[in-house]
């Protein structure tokens, strides 16, 4: 039942398989990290849309994926919203709006941070942690292995003050490592724009 | 410049930022700079453009009583807005890659062509901090006017790395 209605979002680009076909489980939060410590759901979320990561795994491969998964706050968020994971903290299950408001108050901005990962997500990319590029997200066309990300995501809120060095900084990195940069802007009705940043020679 | 000649320009008067100037035609048609009202043989510069006048060593500018200035004093006189010195370090660095950059039409903008291109590079230097709405609002404008929109970021020491901005809709960077 589920299933039929997981159809129509969740679908992985690259792939035809859905989020909806992993069986529910349980994502453990601690500290900042929510651990799906069932190796089967753990398995099925990497395998069909790369959320998280197998522990202590630098580069997943198939063989490495019966080990527990560690989620983002916004990806263990985005599959309790999506019914697929219970978030468990302390032996008890926390409601949606439980959850969001510890995510808050974990994440500085986690409220745009997730819209942004959301739209992307349910546009089908696959939308991985950027932290080691200077930014937000990196968002895949296919999937990890398959390419490399070639977009680097920056989410900004409409009245952010942002110090051009930074942006330099960001450009820099991002042409750097030959992807593009897209400033994702929330507007304050609550849309977002984007905005491609690349590096240019007159 | 084709040959050894120095131009004289004088300035007439000044206007919300902009300098009325008179000098030898030739001059602002050499260096591709000025704007001349249809009425009057005057040319209407802007800070930048006065300013490249004495830096490419093209010609002299006089003040209203003329004497001779220099660039430290066309920007302590002259200089109204923030971003005049770093649009002349902008205006220069595109000259100097051989692109003619032309005043635009706000403050930190600067018009640039080349090819069947059209840019409209705004400025922007370190630790002179920005709203992420702005970018969103020049992207609309520089569009609107038939520009693609640029930002030049100048570092502290005046280098100037340029960044095309493109809106962006995400369906279309799907395979």
């Amino acid at each position: 039942m589920r299933q039929t209605f997981l159809r129509g979002w969740g679908q992985i680009s690259g792939t035809s398989r859905y989020i909806g076909e992993c069986p529910s489980g349980e994502a453990h939060l601690i500290g900042s990290k929510a651990v799906v410590f069932d190796v089967e759901v753990a398995k099925c979320l990497f395998e069909v849309g790369f959320f998280g990561k197998p522990l202590g795994v630098k580069k997943p491969k198939k063989y490495d994926l019966g080990r527990p998964l560690e989620l983002s706050l916004v990806e263990a968020y985005y599959l309790q919203q999506k019914g697929v994971l219970a978030i468990v903290k302390d032996g008890v299950k926390l409601s949606q709006l439980e959850f969001e408001g510890l995510c808050e108050k974990l994440i500085p901005d986690f409220k745009e941070l997730y819209e942004v990962y959301k739209e992307l997500r349910d546009l089908g990319f696959v939308v991985r942690s950027a932290l080691k590029y200077g930014s937000d997200f990196a968002i895949y066309r296919k999937a990890p292995g398959l390419e490399h990300a070639p977009y680097l995501v920056k989410v900004l809120k409409y009245d952010q003050v942002i110090d051009p060095g930074d942006l330099i900084g960001w450009g820099r990195l991002s042409h750097s490592v030959r992807k593009d940069l897209l400033l994702a802007i929330l507007l304050p009705s609550g849309l977002k724009n984007y905005v491609l940043f690349k590096w240019f020679k007159p | 410049m084709g040959e050894d000649r120095t131009y004289t320009v004088k300035i007439v008067a000044v206007e919300d930022g902009r300098i009325l100037v008179e000098g030898d035609p030739y001059l602002f048609k050499d260096l591709r700079i000025g704007l001349k009202p249809p009425s009057t043989n005057n040319y209407i510069l802007d800070i930048a453009e006065v300013a490249y006048i004495i830096y490419s060593g093209a010609g002299k500018v006089l003040d209203e009583m003329g004497r001779e200035l220099s660039l430290e004093d066309v920007f302590a006189r002259y200089s109204r807005s923030k971003y005049d010195w770093v649009k002349f370090s902008v205006f220069v660095d595109l000259r100097n890659r051989g692109r003619v950059a032309r005043v635009g039409y706000s403050e930190n903008v600067l018009l640039v062509e080349f090819g069947s291109r059209k840019f409209a590079v705004y400025v922007a230097e370190e630790n002179s901090p920005l709203k992420s709405g702005d970018i969103l609002v020049w992207v609309d404008k520089a569009l609107m006017k038939g520009y693609e929109p640029v930002l030049a970021l100048v570092d502290a020491h005046g280098d100037v790395t340029y960044y095309t901005l493109r809106t962006q809709k995400l369906e279309d960077l799907k395979v």
